[in-house]
């Protein structure tokens, strides 16, 4: 086999993020941040070798599984053949860090050139009042218990808050942080909604407790897409280079069928070595990460990410957020378009916070600074969003509680 | 151990055993908490599985719990997953049995003010119809 080769992610996309959808499919979306984000690379349709699709419904069908039926209607769908299609990868039904190391090493190899990665939802918004349907499964010794996503995170919050003194105004000061970013973002659903004080947040309704609304994701529908291709072909595209350093990615249990253990969420029955070994392979240490793009579903989820990413000790995460660290004038600005809680959350939203951690680095982010579109920006807080100069971005795609998850690990060439 | 037989406070869905899991809802009708263990390493193992995760042995028994653990986690749940089936608030909570396994499971018959997490739990059964049993629990009497 030849010498690997470097990877850089030369496209991204994302649609509106709306409630409800006017009766349109995911792929709809699906397509239209895909062309988008081809015109953004400034490549064709043709060139598009490797494909990671994630869509909740195949309008031939009805179905409401994503999985495997009718993948290989994608050829069909898109006018194009398919070389490398591996379809199930980890974390976030298939368009996460997963999917971009995925086709990063397919790439690397030489199986491929180019590789897409497309995400599109349509079904999300909930049509009742029931929990949006992906936030349970029909397990037979959970389902009895009215056990939802919320729940099951609430449940290994109470148990990081027993074991280590971790209070809901940590939980808060996540929300509040990352809801103000996304107040900032013209692109993001809760856009102009804020901005939210530690206090708002505490007295929003409660969901499970201890987290109330404005510590959980809202659910939305949009789309979303990325290209990757080789470090040569992008220098000679449109946009600001972006490579793939490297990252790790780790399956533990599936999501939702298990008892929702601290345990898990810290990855302390199997080893939590992938997570340095993500870092060793891409040569970089945690000192050098310039912005974070965690997984916050839930506030108290973020707490835990920091612990199992090694940024601080294990039990150490509440008081490492209270300290402001995500702040735009903090050690690690996170979630800066609104992450999950208020930029979009369509279910299997994973691809979008490594998406944003692309963004950032090329110094694209939309906000409330005069200059944004030429890349100017005052880095106040409360009115800037772009991190100052960022070399080295950090993304992740840890969903469901699953005791895994996975990263990618980003730099500005 | 007794049947509790109040009235359903939920519209609680109807589990789907199949064979491999039977033997599993067949000792809650018959007021038994049954777990796997292992044949060859004697490992409790919850959820079910086809073959035991320390030593890859397939063969196992169902064993009766003793039913009795401590409470691990739970959380006050104010937002019903579905308002038509589920009465909020409701409890939900993980139970490590004595046993070792830990459960997902509801916890009854107290009000939130009382519940701490390390609380001593028995399990109850509760009659979802006349097939099914469910395993809530509810806090030991002290």
């Amino acid at each position: 086999m030849a010498a690997l080769r470097d990877v850089a992610v030369v496209g991204v996309a994302t649609t509106e993020q709306l409630r409800g959808s006017n009766g349109r499919f995911g792929l709809s979306y699906g397509l239209e941040a895909l062309k988008a984000a081809l015109a953004d690379a400034g490549l064709a349709k043709e060139d598009i070798q490797g494909l990671y699709p994630m869509i909740d419904q195949w309008p031939q069908t009805g179905a409401a599984n994503p999985g495997n039926y009718l993948s290989s209607n994608w050829p069909t769908q898109l006018g194009i053949p398919i070389r490398w299609f591996t379809g199930a990868v980890n974390s976030g039904a298939g368009t996460g860090a997963s999917a971009i190391l995925d086709a990063a090493a397919a790439i690397a190899a030489g199986y491929i050139d180019t590789a897409a990665i497309v995400l599109g939802m349509a079904a999300s918004t909930p049509a009742d009042t029931r929990t949006a349907a992906w936030t349970s499964q029909a397990i037979q010794w959970n389902e009895w218990t009215g056990t939802y996503t919320a729940a099951q995170f609430a449940l290994a919050a109470r148990r990081h808050m027993h074991e280590f003194g971790t209070t809901a105004e940590h939980f808060a000061q996540v929300s509040s942080t990352i809801r103000n970013y996304g107040h900032l973002n013209p692109g993001a659903l809760m856009y102009g909604r804020g901005p939210y004080s530690v206090q708002d947040v505490l007295d929003a309704p409660m969901v499970a407790e201890p987290l109330t609304r404005l510590m959980c994701a809202q659910v939305n529908d949009g789309g979303a897409a990325m290209i990757l291709s080789t470090l040569e072909r992008a220098r000679d595209l449109r946009k600001p280079v972006v490579r793939v350093l490297g990252g790790a990615d780790q399956l533990c249990y599936p999501a939702y069928a298990e008892p929702p253990l601290l345990e898990h969420h810290l990855g302390t029955p199997f080893s939590t070595r992938w997570v340095d070994d993500g870092f060793a392979m891409a040569g970089v240490t945690r000192d050098d990460v310039d912005v974070v793009q965690l997984y916050d579903g839930f506030a108290s989820w973020v707490v835990m990410q920091w612990e199992l990413l090694g940024f601080c000790e294990r039990g150490e995460g509440g008081p490492f957020v209270a300290s402001g660290v995500m702040e735009l004038d903090g050690r690690y600005p996170t979630c800066t378009d609104g992450g999950c809680e208020s930029f979009s959350h369509m279910g299997a939203p994973a691809l979008l916070r490594p998406l944003e951690a692309v963004r950032q680095l090329r110094v694209e982010s939309p906000d409330a600074c005069p200059g944004w579109k030429d890349g100017l920006h005052s880095h106040e807080p409360g009115v800037c969003r772009q991190v100052r100069d960022p070399r080295i971005a950090l993304g992740v795609s840890m969903g469901p509680p699953t005791g895994g998850g996975n990263f990618v690990l980003l730099a500005r060439d | 151990m007794a049947l509790v037989v109040d009235p359903p406070r939920h519209q609680r869905p109807r589990p789907e055993p199949t064979r491999f899991t039977e033997p599993f809802w067949e000792g809650l009708r018959a007021g038994e908490l049954r777990i796997q263990r292992c044949l060859e390493c004697a490992h409790w193992r919850w959820t079910p599985q086809l073959a035991c995760p320390k030593c890859w042995s397939e063969r196992y028994e169902w064993v009766p719990s003793q039913g009795r653990g401590e409470l691990y986690s739970y959380t006050v749940v104010h937002r019903s997953i579905d308002p038509e089936r589920f009465a909020a608030p409701y409890v939900l909570a993980v139970v490590r049995l004595d046993e070792g396994p830990h459960l997902l499971t509801n916890l009854v018959e107290c009000t939130p003010d009382v519940i701490e997490v390390g609380m001593r739990v028995v399990v109850r059964f509760e009659r979802l119809d006349d097939e099914f049993n469910v395993y809530p629990f509810a806090p030991e009497a002290l």
